[in-house]
């Protein structure tokens, strides 16, 4: 499905970025982000489209982060996938969010697709159980997707096959166990997954 | 068996290194020399990588932080391995790159939820990465960043996978770090805070590892900045010595 590294990029949504406000200027930040915060979603987390993604005891709500992963090609274009980014909630951004991001299933990906001319501004609703929850655009990005891959480049290279999510909202609706989810944008097929307790030990 | 990972007759694959270290053993059968080879880093493709921070207690103190009461563990892309007698090149915008030796296990089967009493069970074998952390890029978010460590060809890994069989109790081993022959590090991983099987035990807590995953474990005392045409050997008793130089980035 995936054969390279998920990077995501956290704290690219301005709205979020604005309400941590001076927090950013005080410790354990002590000034706010200057280059792309990025985080890999290892191999374990990925899940097709439809997947049963199991959330572990200890996590009894989900952060469900809808967002578009660009995917380098070997030749051609970038291609897109819609991609949804589970994680526990979690407030502090300082130390690397592992046991929060990276539990089995935890990065369900559809298909790869053709990019959106309108990437920028494109909006990504989120369903649950068929009920709209949350609605965003790509607008309220902090680095567009043309700027990330620019300021990445700076310092690491994104090799073919490797994804890279584009941002995830700070609003991003919570999920629970036993709740479907699906998310839509313009020009990719929804994606959906049904979140399901895991089996007991 | 000592497993490299190489390009032979235009393509990629693993061969075994014979005792006598002077040729290598193909999957088809034959043996070909050093010479007939280009080695490369001897990971899975799409493997996960992991990284320890602060995982000795003395490289703790020395940066300022008490030692973790858990694993600080962050994730790495395929992007910084390069093989042995490769190049690692310095940005031209930073000073701070220092060389980090550490005891790399490679998983052998698949990992969840095992006990650190069966742990040790999982690893296939150990090599050793030099894994550079350039401190001008530091910042407090998601911290180490990855523009910290997860720069292009910072970290030489290699030279081969050693099986865990013949390296034995992997918390007695001593490491080192020269530069131009200059020791800059010098530890031993019994001083890990945590050791290989209690990071195996922890990750598989609460994710799957499987064959081919990679944890890179820490790295003792000694901070030492570096410089172009720097000649830096990473050295892991019982695993091998992993050669590089000091390039500059273009």
């Amino acid at each position: 499905m995936i054969s390279g590294t998920a990077y995501g990029v956290a704290l690219n949504d301005r709205e979020q970025l604005a309400g941590l406000g001076e927090a950013l200027n005080h410790a354990p930040y002590g000034k706010p982000p200057v280059a792309p915060i990025l985080y890999v979603k290892p191999r374990n987390c990925f899940a097709a489209a439809g997947s049963a993604v199991a959330l572990p005891d200890d996590i009894a709500e989900v952060a469900v982060g809808a967002t578009i992963a660009i995917e380098r090609t070997a030749a051609g274009p970038h291609l897109a996938r819609l991609a949804i980014d589970l994680f526990a909630p979690h407030a502090s951004f300082y130390r690397p969010a592992i046991a929060e991001r990276c539990r089995d299933g935890f990065l369900p990906v559809g298909p790869a697709t053709a990019v959106p001319d309108a990437l920028s501004t494109i909006e990504i609703v989120t369903a649950i159980n068929g009920a709209e929850r949350h609605r965003w655009s790509f607008a309220r990005l902090v680095r567009s997707p043309d700027t990330l891959a620019r300021d990445i480049a700076d310092f690491m290279t994104l090799a073919p096959g490797d994804i890279l999510l584009c941002g995830i909202a700070g609003d991003a609706p919570v999920a629970r166990a036993g709740d479907r989810i699906e998310i839509t944008a313009t020009g990719f097929a929804p994606l959906s997954v049904t979140l399901v307790a895991e089996q007991a030990r | 068996m000592k497993h490299v990972r190489l390009i032979h007759a235009g393509r990629e694959q693993w061969g075994v290194v014979t005792a006598d270290e002077q040729a290598i053993a193909l999957a088809d059968g034959t043996s070909v020399g050093w010479g007939d080879i280009t080695l490369l880093p001897p990971v899975t493709p799409g493997a996960t990588i992991f990284a320890l921070g602060l995982n000795y207690a003395d490289h703790s103190v020395e940066l300022g932080f008490k030692p973790p009461s858990q694993p600080l563990v962050f994730l790495k892309g395929h992007n910084g391995f390069v093989a042995h007698n490769g190049v690692s090149p310095k940005p031209r915008d930073a000073d701070q790159m220092h060389p980090e030796c550490e005891l790399v296990a490679v998983i052998g089967r698949t990992a969840k939820r095992v006990s650190a009493a069966d742990a040790l069970d999982h690893v296939a074998g150990y090599t050793i990465a030099c894994d550079y952390a350039v401190r001008e890029f530091l910042e407090n978010y998601y911290r180490p960043n990855l523009r910290v460590k997860n720069r292009d060809a910072l970290t030489p890994l290699g030279p081969w996978v050693v099986d865990a069989a013949d390296v034995g109790d992997p918390q007695a081993l001593a490491l080192t770090t020269t530069v131009n022959g200059a020791t800059v590090q010098s530890g031993s991983t019994r001083d890990m805070v945590f050791p290989v099987a209690e990071l195996i035990a922890w990750l598989s807590s609460f994710m799957t590892l499987s064959p081919g995953d990679m944890i890179l474990t820490g790295t003792p005392h000694g901070v030492h900045f570096v410089s172009e045409d720097d000649a830096v050997i990473c050295e892991v008793e019982r695993v091998g010595r992993l050669a590089h130089r000091v390039g500059l980035k273009p």
